[in-house]
């Protein structure tokens, strides 16, 4: 038993859909899902394309129902999870017909704050995650880590303790990448969310979690878990060049090759 | 698109340039034809002719222009509100959709100048009819362009609100609405230029008064020239018309009309329709 309740616990989780050929049969898109993610914790899974990433996090989300086993959020069974966690789907989603310090204070107005405060509020945070500057502009008008950012401080004002990031970085190039993966670090330190990242790059799950969960697919499952007890607050060059930095690499490497190779084998 | 690269310097000048100085062509080859040939001025007046008969008849053209004016204005405003409501009703439910939608196509194959002396017999001679025939012709590509737009929208976006707690209508103000609005701009262009067609055929069928009206009494007494100048001003009245919907959809959607500006320099080709591409050029 834990000594502390954890945030966000699956038990059992399992989800299938209905199969596109009909005649009743399901397919099965997650099976027995057990994660567990303490207040506080950065936690990362790392999988191939069609894992069952995305459908876990729709569970996670509320956007969606599972089929069998349960979601408890501070220990208590969450019956109906929408609007109750943190949710930055891979894509920006910023409107383009928002400013940008409109984008980011869509959470805050959508929760009955009036605009005038949502804008006030969120422009005291434009500084902290680099968007000072371009609060009147359109989204189309700023660089692809800056509508990252921008998503990001959206779902950071919305307020919840738990976020959910799914590859926020994948679309960007590897430069700007570590230096949005320290920026991260930056900010989560600062704010102790609790944060369940998906990617599928190794290092970038290494360098910031607690934890990394491989998941393998069809059915999605966790196939390994591994702590990552590198000491923080951590740094690109001096993290990634540890030798237990390349051990843990080494460790996750080959079940997420595997997890590969059978999610190409069932495409092929 | 041709305006990115060695042209970008000059656009703007050629873009108002070149299409007067073809418009000067034509008309100065139009005049050298009415002297040097010798057809009638009751076939084709000159181009001076036409603007000295309508300098002449300037009191006349006007008081006409008014009354064709008011019709379009509130034509065109039912056939709005007619769209939008169509529109609206149509994405409310599947259900809707399916017992609608197809007659809304059908709707189109109806010849309306055919349906107008019908209108005609209901409500008399006054503005009615001439409102109504507006707004059957006008309402059409308003509906179908709106209900696009209200379909628009990134169906992740709405999930997405759904996670930040949105409610039904927030989904509706915040996503959905202005999602739509660009699609539904593209049809009020194309609607504008449709509703003089429609206060045409509406005066043609029953009037006393109007440009359309006008037309046809002109045409009576042989005086092709002035015919010609009415048919400048209604002309005149469908491109201001035209230009009132995009200066709106620039106060309404600045948004729309910079990212387009910025992706059109990069070169990226625009999903958009030729109206609105005539429609940036003005």
């Amino acid at each position: 038993m834990p000594a502390t309740t954890a945030r966000l616990r699956t038990e059992g989780l399992t989800k299938a859909f209905p199969a596109r050929s009909g005649a009743g049969d399901r397919v099965s898109a997650l099976e027995g899902v057990e994660m567990t993610i303490d207040p506080g914790e950065f936690v990362s899974i790392v999988g191939p394309s069609g894992c069952g990433k995305s459908t876990l996090f729709n569970l996670l989300a509320g956007l969606d129902r599972p089929s069998g086993g349960r979601i408890l959020l501070d220990g208590r069974p969450a019956d109906n999870l929408l609007g109750e966690i943190g949710y930055m789907p891979q894509a920006d989603l910023l409107m383009p017909w928002r400013t940008v310090l409109d984008n980011t204070a869509l959470g805050l107005q959508l929760n009955g704050v009036k605009r005038a405060e949502a804008r006030e509020r969120a422009r005291g945070e434009f500084q902290r995650f680099g968007l000072a500057g371009f609060e009147d502009v359109w989204p189309s008008q700023i660089s692809g880590g800056m509508r990252q950012r921008a998503a990001l401080l959206r779902t950071f004002l919305a307020g919840r303790e738990v976020m959910l990031l799914d590859e926020p970085f994948g679309a960007l190039d590897a430069l700007t990448r570590q230096e949005m993966q320290q920026w991260l670090l930056r900010i989560w330190q600062e704010d102790r969310k609790t944060i369940l990242f998906v990617t599928h790059d190794v290092e970038e799950a290494l360098f910031l979690s607690d934890r990394v969960y491989v998941m393998s697919g069809r059915p999605g499952r966790i196939e390994l878990c591994v702590e990552v007890e590198l000491e923080r607050p951590r740094e690109l060059e001096r993290t990634m060049t540890a030798p237990e930095f390349a051990e843990l690499k080494l460790k996750l490497i080959e079940p997420l090759r595997r997890a590969s190779a059978a999610a190409r084998a069932e495409d092929g | 698109m041709g305006n990115g690269g060695r042209l970008s310097l000059d656009s703007r000048a050629a873009r108002i340039a070149a299409p007067a100085i073809f418009a000067l062509l034509v008309l100065a080859i139009w005049q050298l034809y009415t002297v040097v040939s010798d057809v009638p001025e009751s076939s084709l007046p000159s181009p001076t002719q036409i603007a000295a008969a309508g300098w002449e008849n300037r009191q006349l053209l006007l008081d006409n222009t008014w009354v064709t004016i008011e019709e379009i204005l509130i034509g065109f405003a039912a056939a709005i509100v007619l769209g939008v409501v169509l529109a609206m009703l149509i994405r409310s439910s599947r259900t809707v959709e399916r017992a609608l939608y197809p007659w809304l196509v059908v709707s189109q194959m109806v010849p309306v100048p055919a349906v107008a002396p019908i209108f005609v017999i209901w409500t008399g001679f006054d503005l009615r009819p001439k409102i109504m025939v507006i707004a059957l012709v006008a309402f059409f590509p308003i509906a179908v362009n709106t209900i696009d737009g209200l379909r628009a929208v990134d169906p992740q976006l709405l999930r997405l609100m759904r996670t930040l707690r949105a409610s039904f209508w927030q989904r509706f103000r915040y996503a959905q609405l202005p999602a739509a609005l660009p699609f539904v701009f593209s049809g009020l262009k194309v609607a504008a230029a449709l509703s003089v067609i429609g206060a045409v055929f509406g005066e043609w069928v029953g009037a006393s008064e109007g440009l359309g009206y006008l037309i046809l009494v002109l045409n009576n007494a042989t005086d092709t020239a002035t015919m010609f100048a009415t048919i400048f001003l209604l002309a005149l009245i469908g491109i201001s018309l035209f230009g009132l919907v995009i200066l709106i959809e620039r106060l309404l959607l600045p948004w729309y009309h910079d990212a387009r500006k910025e992706s059109s320099d990069d070169g990226i080709a625009e999903p958009a329709d030729d109206a609105v591409e005539i429609g940036g050029r003005l």
